[in-house]
């Protein structure tokens, strides 16, 4: 009979090592990105790069989580209403004292992104937890 | 406080199988190690794995895999 080299403990096991390795590579590439912007200050289209793949990382694992997990995280829409506005004001609080307040001159640079960046982040967040919910409907009977 | 501990006799019933943990895990479908770590408490299998030894034992499931109660 073949002997097994592989089975659902080492498979188990490649999986709890896989996400430590990928958190590990995660902060990685955010201190590299960080190190090169306040500490070598360079211009931030050289690392452009480094952004788009972290960014990618980070919020295709918590999609995939979201949508595969057998437990989508229930949506409260008053708690949903309560994070986007503690984004919002404190995306403002920090970016007002980085850059000084905003303007309504260049309102598409600087008040547009604090109020459509955290829509996009929790619009899309509730549009995953709703797709994960009805895929698990027809799991789900009434006997 | 209570709290519930899986316990099992895979190690048991592989002996009066006369059966090694290499030839126990080839029956099953799993590697040495993983038997190995049945039988010490350190994993518990998938219930597919579990059946799979059943079968290969002739040992019932509630007789193999059971939870006791360990106080806290």
């Amino acid at each position: 009979m073949k002997t097994v080299i592989s089975d659902e403990r080492t498979q188990l096991l490649t999986g709890q090592l896989a996400i430590i390795f990928l958190v590990l590579t995660q902060v990685g590439l955010l201190g590299a990105i960080l190190y090169r912007r306040y500490v070598l200050h360079i211009d931030e289209g050289n690392y452009n790069d480094l952004r788009i793949i972290l960014a990618i990382s980070v919020f295709g694992f918590i999609a995939a989580k979201i949508l595969i997990g057998a437990h989508p995280p229930a949506i409260r829409p008053k708690l949903l209403l309560g994070i986007y506005i503690g984004f919002v004001v404190t995306m403002t609080i920090i970016l007002s004292f980085w850059y000084g307040p905003p303007t309504l001159d260049n309102w598409h640079s600087t008040i547009l992104p604090v109020l459509l960046g955290p829509a996009l982040i929790l619009g899309g967040y509730v549009a995953l937890c709703r797709i994960a919910v009805q895929r698990q409907k027809k799991y789900e009977s009434d006997d | 406080m209570e709290t519930d501990e899986i316990q099992n006799r895979v190690r048991e019933a592989r002996r009066i199988a006369n059966l090694s943990q290499q030839d126990l895990a080839d029956a099953v479908g799993v590697t040495r190690q993983t038997i190995g770590l049945i039988e010490a408490n350190k994993y518990n299998p998938s219930i597919r794995i579990c059946l799979k030894i059943s079968a290969a034992t002739g040992w019932e499931l509630s007789d193999l895999f059971y939870i006791s109660p360990e106080e806290q």
